[in-house]
């Protein structure tokens, strides 16, 4: 059992830097979820840990141990790749077994931790067959098994559910962090699935464009987002943006449309007139009376999901053909409204959060 | 065996640095030296000697040997040959591997038994091929000769230039037709039968079909089998010719290759069986070259 | 079939069954020879039904041989210098095209992409056109009327080593990082992974170098001078060049007939790994 440190990493191709210093102290047992968006550098930074990309520049330890020199196989760490990596000439039994075998294990001992991990996983009845006669989940509890009978001290997934349709995604998501509990085996998770990041991680470390945008766990990610990028990034419905000024001597937020809101007790002091970035998620925005409305909407599309929906629409002086523009509310399941209709909304009194025009950090 | 210059990037991971990649390729590096690099670079160095009849003495002569050549009007004649036979049974082969193919594209029942019939003689040595024809033909035994003797054709390629080129543009012909049937049913087959449906939907007999739909498809195929069958004319029937002509009657077989062969091993010439080596290796390099320009071009499409 | 015409059909069938007849003619009338005994091989017009000493024939090939002015040599020691000869060359090319494959592949270093252009080169040059000075090296280097300088020559092979970089290519990434994680060296991974998974590719080239080994003329030709070295291929031409004096017609088609049927058998009875393997270095 170990914990991992990350201390100042970087990584250059050639001049170009793709990670510019991130900084993370994993403790023991804990899961830890990186999420962002494609090319972000999340994968190079697993892949760093695991040792198959070299460090341009700063510390990765293991259980205390500096591991920047150490070849992958010595690092007491497990791997779950993306397209499970399984050899594709060996049974189920031999791709578990293969590691084990070059760590000089004796036979009974590969024969049990195999049957354990088999057994674990649900995968006895499968020891004999390769994998290409395994369905996606199968292979994907293989792969799992392969990391579990290492015995590492560091579990590391790369996307290891993106290939599985969304039923088994869900059911997979479940095993691997009930897996991961039962195991008490520190984690790294890297996904670009918002969704899988919430519910899997102990924390979480937001990447854009090779920068920690926030580590902390999912709760306080998802309630005090320390970016703009955060904010829109986590979430579904993505959060709703404007544009706006602060004016009424930081009571009140004056959108580029016209609309005006309350700011509430929302920290902003001596900020008037300030122009800033505002944010509110779908479901912070309450239908109300037109004349306490601090947003008018033209519906323009309904999504009915069942146990919610979802009315899209656009505020009276927006282009109200771009729905990359468009402003989503959350309603009650059995709302029903309609496409045409006008409908009022005030944003809740927790609901907003501002963001600085230039760096987009919170404020 | 196609790359773009993109693909050269490989593999995203690789092995750290050590000695051993020079180990895992110093074999082939090695007999591609000795066998291949020291050998053409003689080739060319030679190209430029003129060895006396003894061997007792050379003399440095720049590109005496290649105007020789270019002044004798043999090696003229030679070129101009090996072009003719090699034009010959790229045609032939390729048309009859054509026909052969669209039939048995079109016939479900027994294709592969068909296929199989008709691949083996790609297995057949050259010079085998070369005997097996010659026996055919033997002017004074040979079942064919006999039969066209009936007809009162008197058959003699022993005598007869013009015969003698044709016997072997016979034999190459036969033995390189099982090569272009395999890639012409391979890529006939390779077309998606939707597009042969719609093609049929929209009225177009299997004639038709064919000229229209499946032989404008499989252009790139046969252009690589052109130039395949035209390098396997005009290096790989050695076996045949030495077999069924040995070059003869008065050199009216003699193609280059042969040439090479016959002025070096048995003329002794050593310079201008060089230099005629040196054009050969020119001839395949601009062949090679023609066809990787097209080979790009072909990705695109 | 898209459309039921039975004309059409039965006309295509025809022109197979055709093609191959007329491929086959030339097999046929080598079998028919073969079988018949050395007069009625000389009588015109030759028969074209087979006779009774077919297996006379073959015996008396297989262990004695034809008198070729000199010592006769029984085709069952040539089959047997064609066999080796074809086994060295294919197995030969098929490892070291592996090896450099694989370094070019798996492994960055100082030169790759100049070995790289040097072993392609060798694909342009077939042997043909550089017989002469390549024969003066294989003098110079002692090897005439060897082994060694019958198979070592044919041996480098740009195809080879192309289509097992082109097989690598496909081979997902992950896989030599799992090994590595796995704890397997360079060696340890090409021959635990990389050789079983590129089993199919290897039968399949073997095919095709089997055949091309075998079929070898004009090289064995001019390094073997010594009668016992001699192979089957080039036996036939030995023969031929006699058997216009000899009259022996029947063992000379036997020898043909023996002499083509190992690699037609090869490509008969391994036909898909055969289609794949030519498709696949030649395309």
């Amino acid at each position: 059992m170990a914990g991992v440190n990350i201390q100042n990493i970087k990584k250059s191709y050639g001049s170009v830097e793709v990670l510019h210093g991130i900084n993370v102290d994993i403790k023991d047992g804990e899961f830890i979820v990186i999420v962002g968006a494609s090319g972000c550098g999340k994968s190079t930074l697993l892949r760093m840990v695991a040792g198959l990309e070299q460090i341009t520049e700063g510390d990765i330890s293991i259980g205390g141990r500096i591991v920047n020199e150490v070849e992958p196989k010595d690092r007491d760490i497990a791997m779950v790749f993306q397209n499970y990596a399984l050899y594709p000439h060996m049974s189920v039994y031999q791709n578990m077994a293969y590691g084990l075998k070059l760590m000089n294990l004796s036979k009974d001992e590969i024969e049990a931790r195999v049957a354990k991990a088999a057994d674990m996983l649900q995968i006895g009845d499968y020891l004999k067959r390769r994998p290409r006669e395994l369905s996606g989940g199968q292979r994907q509890r293989v792969a799992m098994g392969r990391a579990i009978v290492r015995e590492p001290s560091v579990f590391l997934f790369d996307e290891p559910l993106s290939n599985l349709d969304a039923k088994l995604r869900v059911t997979m998501r479940l095993e691997i962090r009930a897996l991961q509990r039962r195991l008490d085996v520190t984690s790294l998770y890297v996904t670009h699935d918002q969704v899988e990041a919430m519910t899997l991680a102990d924390r979480l470390i937001v990447l854009n464009d090779g920068y920690a945008e926030q580590i902390d766990t999912p709760l306080n990610i998802y309630e005090k987002p320390a970016s703009e990028f955060v904010a829109g990034f986590i979430g579904s419905p993505p959060m709703n943006f404007f544009t706006g000024t602060i004016s009424g001597n930081g009571k009140q937020l004056e959108l580029d449309t016209g609309s005006i809101m309350q700011i509430g007790d929302y920290p902003v002091e001596n900020s008037h007139g300030r122009n800033v970035r505002i944010g509110v998620r779908a479901e912070k925005f309450a239908p109300c009376n037109k004349d306490e409305a601090e947003l008018v909407l033209n519906v323009a599309a309904v999504e009915t999901l069942g146990s919610e929906t979802l009315a899209h629409g656009f505020a009276d002086n927006t282009d109200s053909n771009d729905f990359n523009n468009s402003i989503v509310v959350k309603l009650a399941g059995d709302a029903r409204p309609v496409v045409g209709e006008v409908l009022p909304v005030r944003v809740m009194p927790d609901g907003l959060h501002l963001f600085d025009m230039e760096n987009g950090k919170r404020i | 065996m196609l790359f773009s210059p993109g693909e050269f990037m490989l593999k995203r991971v690789h092995f750290g640095p050590s000695w051993l990649p020079f180990a895992l390729v110093a074999p082939q590096i090695f007999i591609t030296l000795v066998f291949f690099m020291w050998p053409a670079g003689q080739a060319i160095f030679q190209s430029f000697l003129i060895e006396d009849a003894f061997g007792l003495s050379t003399e440095f002569v720049w590109l005496d040997n290649f105007k020789d050549l270019w002044n004798d009007q043999h090696y003229i004649d030679t070129f101009s040959r090996t072009a003719f036979f090699s034009l010959m049974v790229a045609f032939f082969s390729l048309s009859i591997a054509l026909i052969l193919a669209g039939m048995a594209d079109r016939v479900v029942k027994f294709a592969t038994a068909y296929r199989t019939m008709l691949i083996w003689p790609y297995a057949v040595a050259p010079v085998l091929a070369g005997a097996l024809w010659v026996f055919m033909f033997d002017p004074t035994l040979g079942i064919v000769a006999y039969t066209l003797d009936m007809f009162g054709y008197d058959w003699n390629h022993k005598l007869n230039g013009g015969e003698a080129m044709a016997l072997v543009i016979m034999a190459a012909t036969w033995k390189q037709i099982s090569y272009n049937f395999l890639f012409f049913l391979a890529a006939m087959q390779s077309i998606p039968k939707s597009l042969i449906e719609a093609s049929a939907i929209d009225g177009a007999g299997p004639a038709r079909r064919f000229w229209t739909i499946i032989f404008p498809l499989i252009t790139p195929t046969t252009f690589f089998l052109l130039v395949v069958n035209i390098v396997y004319a005009f290096f790989e029937t050695f076996g045949i010719i030495h077999a069924v002509t040995e070059g003869g009657p008065a050199g009216s077989t003699t193609i280059l290759v042969y040439k090479v062969y016959n002025d070096g091993f048995i003329g002794l010439d050593l310079g201008g069986s060089a230099s005629q080596s040196v054009i050969l290796m020119a001839i395949v390099i601009f062949i090679t070259i023609i066809q990787f320009r097209y080979i790009e071009k072909k990705v695109d499409y | 079939m898209i459309e039921n015409r039975p004309i059409v059909t039965f006309i295509s069938h025809s022109v197979i069954i055709l093609g191959i007849i007329i491929i086959a003619f030339p097999v046929w009338i080598t079998f028919v020879a073969a079988s018949h005994d050395a007069l009625r091989m000389t009588q015109s017009p030759l028969p074209l039904w087979p006779g009774g000493h077919f297996f006379e024939n073959l015996s008396e090939a297989l262990f004695v041989g034809l008198d070729v002015g000199g010592a006769s040599q029984p085709v069952a020691l040539m089959l047997l210098n064609s066999f080796v000869m074809a086994m060295v060359i294919a197995l030969g090319k098929i490892a070291i095209s592996l090896l450099s494959a694989f370094a070019i592949v798996y492994f960055r270093f100082p030169f790759r992409m100049g070995f790289f252009w040097m072993i392609f080169i060798t694909l342009m040059l077939p042997v043909e056109v550089r017989i002469l000075p390549t024969f003066k090296v294989v003098a110079d280097l002692g090897l005439l009327n060897s082994y060694a300088g019958l198979t070592l020559p044919l041996i480098a092979s740009a195809t080879a080593t192309f289509m097992f970089r082109q097989v690598f290519l496909t081979i997902p990434d992950e896989l030599l990082e799992a090994a590595r994680i796995d704890g397997a060296g360079p060696m340890r991974f090409f021959f635990d992974i990389l050789l079983p998974m590129s089993r199919t590719n290897i039968a399949a080239l073997f095919v095709i170098l089997f055949i091309f080994g075998w079929n070898q003329y004009l090289w064995p030709l001019l390094i073997t001078t010594d009668q016992s070295l001699t192979t089957v291929v080039m036996g036939i031409k030995q023969m031929l060049e006699a058997g216009e004096q000899l009259l022996q017609w029947n063992k000379i088609m036997m020898t043909t007939l023996i002499a083509m049927v190992p690699p037609i058998i090869v490509v008969v009875s391994m036909q898909k790994m055969f289609v794949k393997g030519l498709t696949e270095t030649d395309k």
